[in-house]
């Protein structure tokens, strides 16, 4: 029963992703029919490189500093949304909307509402008496892109968080009310336990997707100003399409992905500690 | 069960609509296919391909797509040889020493079908010319279809009202104009300094008005961080950063935003690709219609011994594919593309500009633009941007350079040494 | 004031603060989505004006502009765009549920050895980023000669969905009661009844669930769609990337297109959202 996942899974990914290994022991580049052996070599030289090693602390700030607001903000509005309240229902799908976005289409919205000069957001700075930002410029560009990568995948952990919320025994909930237990213990000492695993699920997802992000960046700012905002992702683009560099880009991209897989071999570890606890 | 009765149609459809369309049968007319640049380009070239559909009955599929789309499709199709692109779009000398291995060299069509080339504009028929720098040849790659430059555009209106009699000659002309068109709001320049490839052309003429340049003429030296290349860059730094006649949201400018900032009357000047003062003269987008003028030359730097600015010229040409199987239908269309029939017919009603010399003497041309002399004759001082393989790694290097430089990360000569050292390096690994 | 003394004035400013950070919450969720879906009614001039218009005389022109494609303009038919992003979508989604529902059911029931082994490598191939797939999917499809057909994004995107869909489905069916299949063997259900009949069922809520994120890839994907298809086969991102034009964005098309974009996936969402939430609850939490 495993056999279709696996063959779908090897066909498609598998062999796609051994042979950008291949390419990354190569000096490969698309213009050329040949390609040279340099085993190592790309991973040596990038690592080295300080561009590489900036693309990766960009890359590591915007996914920490994403990942922490939105399960922040994504477990309040979860607790929030779970509140016994009328009509709460029906908001529910609307905070979904942004995740239902095409990615392309959200960054260019925001585009368009964070220009300096023709933006709707420093218009309505301006009405309330403020000054407007350079919201893409040196100092904000990467808060801002922060900004829309939380506002565009918040729903996803609202709605992960939210059912486990809902699958709580309420029978343990009640008994810890009638203790006498306050809010927040009761979320210290039984929610947040019992959310662990779902909290796990999500959190590697999220850092998942969060940490190759695209088209946010490659719309708003292009990796800019002055390579502020070059994530790896964009880094990865640009050699592979710009340059036509494929050995080069197939090694970033194994380094994204070794990155990844320590940091959910962290969450692994720490968040089933929890769960058990 | 109806589940089941679903699930067969639905296979059947995906069947359908899965079967690939392969290429034309051998009989009748074979279909080509290419990528353009959409925007202006690429509208102005839908009428001429449908011309071309209508005079021979040859079909064309024609996608238009955003730059980088093209670039990447292109790139793709075409190492892989596999035949899908008939006709291949050519960002002059930028693409041309990465893709010209895969386009037919022209001459051999050009004699047989006796093409007079002297008709071409000569700045612009060079550009699609390269010289293969392993085999020494030189050969010609693609006919121009569409080549402007970099152009000052003002408003007429705003340089009467603070008594400029004309246009800026010089670089200090051009700054004291800026200035004196600074106030209340407005700005006196709209340059696109956002942290793209834009940001490198914007800053092209400029470097070349000074009296520097990109590479040294072997091409395998940055020539750049010279004391002419370090006055144009503090210059062109200054006017954002010290005299602020630049609005400050410009380090997010794209091409759209500057001639956003033209139409709605943000800024008085800017210098930008020549088509785009039609875009600026069009009651329909812009709140100044009919403003807008072109000065007949760019400014230059008293400093670098030259008599007129030096523009950057650039454009579309299209080559033949040299995996394509229709390659004779293919050489039909792109000299077609370049003939009078279809240069006029894009340049008089779809705001093309033209590579033809008689176009631009074509007086129904000249009704509808009317800068059509002054932009040829700012073209006459013109240089393209340099043709080596490595120039899209220069541009972005050049490109994060000067936003460093804009933003205040870097003092001009720390940005300067700081690129010349990394397109050393670029050029030393040339392949 | 003591709260016991007074719990029901209590609850009532907490109700209202409740919902005013959910008024805030709903503000700042739809604005921009409302923001762009208006632009698509207004002129190249309005959508980037100096500054910006609040009231404008409202047009259409954006939406016959991306269904009226004949003649000069020599666009791709809005049907084609829209009839591949359907069927990619949808296949895409058919598959990715019935490969991940045997998938997860192998690894939380029959359990295999090295299933947790499997999972992690499941999990471990999705975390390439999807860039660095183009180049090799693109000759592995060009020598299939699948290339601008519907089946160049079907499996891609398939394969895409099976490690989250598959996690998801598998701590679904973890919990289960054992002897679930037994028992409706011994009422006389086939292996393949028993789970067709009992198990699938049960899995509702989470296929559920899956189905949404499926359709969303699917339909939203640019990053695979765009090399892989060209002149059949393009998506509906595609018509949306390519509202970005030399000169800049055409910000009235991208609302319009944008509008198009989003109604299926509501509708969708919609539909399925009477089970997501209950599907993820039994699922992920079950851990």
């Amino acid at each position: 029963m495993l056999a279709p996942a696996v063959v779908v899974l090897v066909v498609v990914l598998l062999v796609p992703l051994l042979f950008s290994l291949r390419m990354s022991l190569f000096d490969w580049s698309m213009l050329s029919p040949t390609h040279r052996w340099v085993g190592l070599g790309n991973y040596r030289r990038l690592l080295a490189d300080p561009g590489t090693l900036a693309s990766l602390g960009i890359t590591t700030t915007f996914t920490a500093v994403s990942i922490a607001a939105e399960t922040v903000l994504g477990m309040a509005l979860a607790l929030l949304l779970n509140a016994p309240l009328r009509g709460l229902r029906a908001v529910r799908t609307f905070v979904l909307l942004p995740m239902m976005v095409a990615p392309v289409v959200a960054a260019l919205s925001w585009r368009l509402l964070l220009d300096s000069d023709f933006g709707v957001l420093n218009y309505l700075l301006a009405q309330v008496g403020l000054p407007p930002q350079l919201w893409l410029g040196r100092g904000l560009a990467l808060a801002s892109l922060i900004a829309v990568e939380v506002w565009e995948n918040t729903p996803f952990v609202v709605l992960m968080l939210l059912a486990g919320l809902q699958a709580l025994p309420q029978a343990l909930l009640e008994a810890a009310r009638v203790d006498g237990a306050g809010f927040w213990q009761q979320f210290r000492s039984i929610t947040l336990p019992l959310l662990s695993p779902v909290l796990l699920v999500t959190l590697v997802f999220r850092t998942m997707f969060t940490i190759r992000v695209f088209d946010v960046v490659w719309v708003l700012t292009g990796g800019g100003p002055a390579d502020r905002t070059l994530t790896l992702s964009v880094d990865i683009y640009r050699t592979a399409f710009r340059y036509a560099d494929l050995g080069s880009a197939s090694t970033l991209s194994w380094l994204l992905l070794l990155v990844t897989v320590a940091i959910t071999a962290v969450y692994l570890r720490v968040l089933q500690r929890e769960a058990l606890a | 069960m109806r589940v089941r009765t679903v699930v067969v149609v639905f296979v059947a459809l995906l069947l359908a609509a899965g079967s690939p369309g392969g290429p034309g049968l051998a009989q009748g007319k074979p279909t080509l296919r290419m990528l353009a640049s959409a925007g202006g380009s690429g509208a102005s070239f839908a009428a001429g391909v449908s011309e071309f559909e209508r005079d021979t009955g040859i079909k064309v599929d024609f996608i238009q797509a955003p730059y980088a789309e093209v670039r990447e499709k292109q790139l793709l199709e075409l190492t892989s040889g596999s035949g899908t692109l008939d006709i291949v779009s050519v960002d002059d000398q930028v693409w041309l020493p990465e893709l010209f291995h895969y386009l037919e060299p022209l001459e051999p069509y050009v004699r047989r079908d006796s093409l007079d080339l002297n008709a071409y504009v000569p700045a612009m028929l060079n550009l699609y010319r390269y010289t293969d720098p392993v085999r020494n040849q030189s050969a010609l790659y693609a006919l121009p279809i569409r080549v402007g430059g970099f152009v000052l555009i003002y408003r007429k209106d705003l340089l009467q009202q603070a008594g400029i009699a004309q246009p800026p000659r010089t670089m200090d002309e051009f700054l004291a104009d800026a200035r004196a068109l600074t106030h209340g709001g407005q700005y006196g320049i709209a340059f696109a300094l956002k942290q793209t490839n834009y940001l490198t052309s914007q800053f092209f003429p400029i470097l070349r008005s000074f009296g520097a340049d990109v590479l040294d003429h072997t091409r395998a030296h940055p020539a750049f961080n010279t004391p002419l290349g370090r006055e144009a860059t503090q210059f062109f730094v200054d006017l954002y950063r010290k005299y602020k006649v630049i609005p400050q949201g410009a380090i997010t400018y794209e091409q759209d935003s500057v001639i956003a900032a033209m139409q709605q009357g943000l800024t008085a000047m800017t210098i930008t690709y020549s088509p785009y003062v039609v875009v600026m003269n069009n009651p329909k987008a812009s709140k100044f219609a009919g403003q807008f003028t072109v000065a007949s030359q760019l400014p230059y730097s008293r400093d670098s011994g030259l008599k007129t600015g030096v523009t950057m010229i650039n454009g579309w040409g299209f080559g033949v594919s040299r995996d394509s199987r229709s390659k004779d239908a293919a050489w039909q269309f792109v000299k077609y593309m370049a003939s009078p029939k279809a240069q006029d017919l894009m340049a008089i009603k779809y705001a093309n500009s033209p590579t033809l010399k008689e176009v631009y003497q074509n007086r129904e041309f000249q009704a509808v633009f009317p800068e059509a002399l002054p932009v040829l004759s700012v073209l006459d001082h013109a240089s393209s941007r340099t043709g080596v393989v490595q120039w899209t790694r220069i541009e972005d290097i050049m490109s994060a350079t000067l936003s460093a430089a804009l933003v205040g990360d870097k003092s001009v000569p720390d940005a300067l040494a700081d690129a010349e050292r990394q397109v050393t390096q670029i050029l030393r690994s040339a392949r | 004031m003591n709260a016991r003394a007074r719990p029901g004035l209590r609850r009532a400013a907490l109700a209202a603060l409740a919902y005013a950070a959910v008024a805030v919450l709903l503000v700042i969720v739809l604005f921009p989505i409302v923001w762009i879906l208006l632009t698509g009614f207004k002129t190249q001039m309005d959508a980037f004006s100096l500054p910006p218009k609040w009231v404008f005389r409202p047009t259409v022109e954006n939406y016959v502009g991306i269904f009226h494609t004949t003649g000069n303009l020599r666009e791709i038919p809005f049907a084609t765009y829209f009839w591949n992003s359907v069927v990619v979508t949808l296949s895409s989604t058919a598959l990715s549920l019935v490969v991940a529902l045997f998938a997860g059911y192998s690894l939380a029931r029959l359990a295999p050895r090295g299933a947790g082994a499997i999972g992690l490598g499941i999990l471990a191939v999705r975390m390439l980023p999807p860039i660095v797939l183009v180049v090799p999917l693109y000759v592995l499809c060009q020598r299939a000669g699948l290339l601008d057909t519907v089946w160049a994004l079907i499996f891609p995107y398939t394969a895409l969905n099976i490690p989250l869909a598959t996690w998801l489905l598998r701590s679904f069916l973890q919990d289960l009661p054992r002897g679930l299949e037994e028992a409706a063997m011994v009422d006389g259900c086939s292996p393949f009844g028993a789970f067709w009949r009992v198990i699938v069922p049960l899995a509702a809520p989470g296929l559920a669930a899956t189905a949404v994120f499926s359709f969303i890839l699917g339909w939203n994907d640019l990053v695979l769609a765009l090399p892989l298809t060209t002149f059949h086969a393009p998506t509906l991102p595609i018509l949306a990337s390519r509202v970005r034009v030399d000169e800049g964005v055409l910000w009235g098309r991208l609302g319009a297109v944008a509008t198009v974009l989003i109604v299926p996936v509501l509708l969708f969402t919609f539909a399925a959202q009477r089970y997501i939430v209950r599907g993820l609850a039994a699922g992920a939490v079950k851990e």
